[in-house]
């Protein structure tokens, strides 16, 4: 122990001949600046050890081992801190390593994305913007357009558009143009208008011998004098659109009268105010609003007889509505005598002469069943147009009319199997019919094959009915049956079947309003019904 | 042996390599599942019901009461204010109308200002002007028909989202719905088909839907 004491005197650099005691005083000193260091404690008890203090040096001992536990533990916590750090740092490291390759991944594929979606670019040199699906869209319904156009007008051709040089593909592109569509229809309408203008300078003049001429006031006649106003017929062609969806016929009349009020109509554009006062009278007939129809029409007769067979047909009808026979046959006379005007004097289109010829048919038979003189009527509107080379689209689409009219004469005639295959192929192969009289066709088909006891084939028009019914979004009305209807209670068949062909009749007819499934649930019956017997 | 060629290495570069062309291959797919469902094709259909218009431009709707617009279009029209191709306006809810007499084709109406307008959230509102005019339509006689805005400045003026949505709400009600896409430049125009055959105002449903 003397080596501790002789050694502590060296580092404090004492004196070796100095005391324990000494000693002792000096290590007091020293832990009055340092009393936390447990060396200096352990010192101070070896030498009251020495120095027989007993008691001093036990608790010098205990409180040197109580230091020494403290700095143990500070040592330990410290340990622990570090080591968490450490382990912090290294988590990092794992994630930076493990998540690199997926950020790396992530980065290019939101760069991938950008890039796969970049918008298209503009053509600088057009100076229209341009949008992708708009164009796209555009490009399908032009193709759609084209392949109409060539359909319905075979003699069209593309090449030619007055330059050589120009590619189909040009010209198609000359079509995307706003407007070149119109511009073609436009061309074709002022041709059609040349001639319709002329005809109604002639049937103006026109005064049927089988009724007392129509009483007008000044007012109604006369209408303001000066040229037409620029942007009028447009104005009305615009609004055309938005009247002629109207339904409730009293709002529709009173737009077109306040209308009419606002413009104070000239002499000039007479057709347009005509044009608006067909609407009403449309409208109130659609309504069988007997009393209004016969008021626009008396109105439409005194402001411009050139719409004279538009007159005498809601005539024709509003009067066999109203009960008076006589009056309706007359205003049907009227019709014919005027239609006849019309071809004596011409310049009316071939097409307004073939339809006018089917709506004779359609008045023959619908209110007076005179079969023979639809018949013959709708043979002259076939004949009108079909010997004719190039035919136009407005042609094709009378045709188609007068053809599906011709079938229901046909049917209701029931003639010969031959006869009603070759209209029946001519129907099918022009593709003209529109969806809601291909549901025309296959029940008139259908209804043909039933009554001539051709099941199998009655089966397959029956199911091309229903797929019809199945697909279409929406049922339209198109036919008039009541012809049909009336003509079946003066025929031979036997009760049974009368009831299957006024039920399929029902399932096509917009008399009786019912939704989709309850039609398609009448056909199964009646196919049923086919298959028992 | 061991100090000779390892293979791990390349192991490990080929199996990552080939993870990372999985990965591409399924954004690729995901990419183009999402094109197919972009392309909304519309298809048209015949009708007999009567379209009500609206015009859905940035994130507003205007419901178009078409009287009040003709008899203003009309009005303008008398006054000799349509000349020249002269852009007049209607008094009505930032509409402008055009009339170019040469063109033939209708009249256009030019949309000004939409600060007027109902934005789509007025949908749900039941003491909306735009919720009212929607609840009026009668499925069974009439349908919807939108003029949308398609811009290119997705955030200012293109109508596509708003007319999404009402279109959207418009199907809880059994209403049928028609559109066609329109610009600045391409405005809607009001016109008939009997005079130019692209002026038709049909609904439409999307190929994935049944009609």
């Amino acid at each position: 122990m003397s080596t501790l004491f002789s050694q502590l005197r060296k580092r404090w650099d004492l004196k070796e001949d100095i005391s324990n005691k000494e000693l002792l005083f000096y290590v007091k000193i020293k832990l009055k600046e340092d009393p936390d260091n447990p060396e200096l404690i352990y010192v101070l008890a070896e030498l009251q050890r020495h120095l027989g203090e007993t008691k001093e040096a036990i608790k010098s001992y205990k409180e040197t081992i109580q230091l020494t536990d403290q700095r143990t533990q500070q040592r330990g916590i410290s340990l622990e801190q570090q080591l968490v750090l450490r382990r912090k740092k290294v988590f990092e490291t794992f994630l930076l390593y493990t998540l690199f390759p997926f950020l790396v991944i992530l980065l290019s594929a939101i760069i991938y994305w950008n890039m796969s979606n970049k918008p298209e670019e503009l053509n600088g040199s057009n100076k229209e913007p341009q949008f992708a699906f708009t164009n796209w869209l555009a490009k399908r319904q032009l193709v759609e357009i084209m392949s109409t156009l060539k359909k319905q007008n075979p003699e069209i051709s593309f090449e030619s558009n007055g330059s050589v040089t120009q590619s189909t593909e040009d010209f198609l592109l000359s079509l995307m143009k706003p407007n070149s569509l119109s511009q073609l229809k436009r061309e074709q309408q002022e041709s059609l208008d040349k001639g319709k203008n002329k005809g109604k300078e002639a049937q103006a003049r026109f005064q049927c011998a089988h009724e007392a001429p129509v009483q007008c006031t000044k007012q109604e006649m006369s209408l303001a004098s000066g040229k037409p106003r620029k942007g009028v017929a447009v104005l009305m062609q615009s609004y055309w659109a938005i009247l002629k969806t109207e339904k409730d016929c009293k709002k529709l009349e009173s737009s077109i009268e306040t209308i009419i009020k606002q413009l104070n109509f000239r002499e000039s554009e007479k057709e347009i105010k005509v044009i608006l006062d067909s609407l009403s009278i449309e409208c109130f007939s659609q309504a069988k609003d007997i009393e209004n129809t016969l008021k626009q029409a008396r109105k439409l007769q005194c402001t411009d007889s050139s719409y004279i067979n538009t007159i005498y047909w809601y005539k024709t009808i509003s009067y066999h509505r109203a009960g008076k026979i006589k009056e309706a046959q007359a205003a049907y006379r009227c019709y014919q005598d005027a239609l006849k005007h019309a071809e004596k004097i011409g310049d009316i289109t071939l097409s307004e002469v073939a339809s006018r010829h089917r709506e004779s048919a359609v008045l023959a038979w619908l209110y007076f069943g005179d079969l023979p003189t639809a018949m013959n009527e709708l043979i002259t509107a076939r004949k009108t147009l079909k010997g004719r080379k190039n035919k136009t689209a407005s042609m094709l689409r009378v045709i188609s009319e007068i053809n599906l009219d011709l079938m229901e004469a046909y049917v209701t005639d029931n003639v010969d199997i031959e006869t009603f295959k070759a209209l029946l192929e001519e129907i099918n192969s022009s593709g003209l019919l529109t969806d809601p009289y291909k549901q025309i066709k296959d029940t008139l088909t259908a209804i043909y094959y039933l009554q001539n006891k051709d099941n199998a084939t009655a089966i397959i028009s029956l199911q091309n009915l229903r797929s019809r019914y199945k697909l279409i979004p929406e049922f339209i009305c198109g036919w008039d049956w009541s012809g049909f209807i009336h003509s079946l209670e003066t025929s031979t068949y036997d009760k049974e079947m009368k009831e299957k062909i006024i039920k399929l009749v029902a399932v096509s007819s917009c008399e009786e309003p019912q939704p989709m499934e309850q039609r398609i649930k009448s056909i199964d019956q009646i196919l049923q019904w086919i298959q028992a017997h | 042996m061991n100090n000779l060629i390892s293979l791990d290495s390349l192991t490990d570069i080929v199996s990552n390599s080939v993870g990372i062309l999985i990965i591409f291959a399924v954004i690729n797919l995901i990419h183009d599942d999402s094109k197919t469902y972009q392309l909304e094709i519309p298809i048209e259909h015949a009708t007999e019901l009567k379209p009500i218009f609206f015009i859905a431009k940035g994130d507003r709707i205007l419901p178009i009461n078409m009287t009040k617009i003709f008899e203003s279009t009309t009005v303008q029209i008398t006054q000799g204010m349509s000349e020249n191709k002269r852009i007049f306006p209607l008094d009505y809810f930032g509409l402008y109308g055009q009339v170019d007499s040469k063109e033939n084709s209708g009249i256009s109406f030019h949309v000004h200002d939409i600060s007027q307008w109902s934005k789509t959230q007025a949908l749900e509102k039941n003491t909306s002007a735009l919720h009212k005019s929607i609840t009026h339509i009668d499925p069974k006689t009439q349908f919807a028909y939108f003029f949308v805005y398609d811009s290119d400045d997705e955030t200012a003026s293109n109508g596509f989202e708003a007319f999404r949505q009402a279109r959207k709400y418009l199907k809880k009600y059994h209403i049928k719905t028609g559109w066609q896409p329109v610009s600045a430049e391409n405005p809607m125009i009001i016109c008939d088909e009997a005079f130019n055959e692209s002026c038709t105002y049909l609904p439409a449903y999307l190929g994935k839907d049944t009609p």
